[in-house]
């Protein structure tokens, strides 16, 4: 769906419409963007909804030079990372109380199909590597994107990305062989 | 790198966007929007009634607040001049009270 400068114009003015026209646009990518990160469906919806709120309000803040796209990811990304370090910190003061509890749950939803294996082995890598590896093998975006969305630069973004690959495939590797066991 | 393509292609598989997110969004947006304006026909308190208050109590507070205080030389004039007022106002009562006797 492509978006015309009219209904930017309109979005940025508060039509429910343009609004609706843009989450039509956006939403499958963001949804798996965001469900990728956090490898839980609920949890993913809801952040979904959240972020949209954040992008209704922020509305006014939008600059018109910059694809939408770009813009909605910058948002949709921030949000999840702080959601996830907000998670972490949560987590890491409630470590020693509810160390075998936290053990005997399973924070995403993967389940142990074979296809699911696959995002098994994403959720083990750091978020920095995961980023990368999840905007640009998964979503397929460019480079000069990534480097726009993440504030980072090309060459960080790349090496970021070998070593995430890196990692990803270790741990494939080390599956297949488990699994040959 | 084959078996990684494949472990990519897997994560590729796109997950469904639940159909009533949107109206979701729609309606924590209109509350949120809700709560944010005031509706001031249901406030029993209006701003009026907050404005009048302010000036009744800036006014009671010009009107009833302490002049500074006078040094001795002021208070001493002050005194000097009801002594005077007040001799002269019962010396005139007295020339009444004797003109009338």
């Amino acid at each position: 769906m492509k978006l015309t400068n009219n209904t930017l114009d309109d979005f940025v003015k508060g039509d429910m419409a343009a609004f609706k026209d843009i989450y039509e646009a956006t939403k499958d990518f963001m949804y798996n963007l965001i469900y990728k990160m956090v490898l839980n469906s609920q949890e993913a919806e809801d952040l979904t909804h959240d972020v949209y709120i954040k992008i209704y309000e922020k509305r006014k803040m939008y600059n018109k030079e910059y694809s939408i796209n770009t813009w909605v990811n910058k948002i949709a990304l921030n949000h999840v990372l702080n959601h996830l370090k907000r998670k972490q910190n949560i987590f890491s003061k409630l470590n020693n109380i509810y160390y075998h509890f936290q053990n005997s749950q399973k924070e995403t939803d993967i389940s142990e199909t074979e296809d699911n294996v696959a995002l098994n082995l994403l959720s083990q890598i750091d978020i920095k590597y995961r980023t990368p590896i999840i905007l640009k093998d998964i979503q397929e975006v460019s480079y000069e994107e990534i480097a726009k969305i993440m504030v980072l630069p090309i060459g960080t973004i790349r090496s970021r990305l070998n070593r995430g690959r890196a990692k990803l495939k270790e741990l494939y590797i080390k599956e297949v062989k488990d699994e040959k066991l | 790198m084959k078996n990684y393509n494949n472990l990519i292609n897997k994560l590729k598989q796109k997950k469904q966007v639940p159909d009533n997110l949107f109206n979701k969004i729609y309606f924590s947006i209109q509350n949120k929007q809700k709560s944010k304006t005031l509706d001031f026909k249901k406030l029993y308190i209006k701003p009026i009634h907050i404005g009048v208050a302010i000036l009744f109590i800036a006014f009671q507070i010009t009107t009833f607040m302490p002049n500074k205080a006078l040094s001795d030389n002021e208070e001493f004039l002050i005194s000097a001049y009801d002594n005077t007022y007040y001799d002269r106002f019962f010396a005139n009562i007295n020339e009444d009270f004797i003109v009338w006797n």
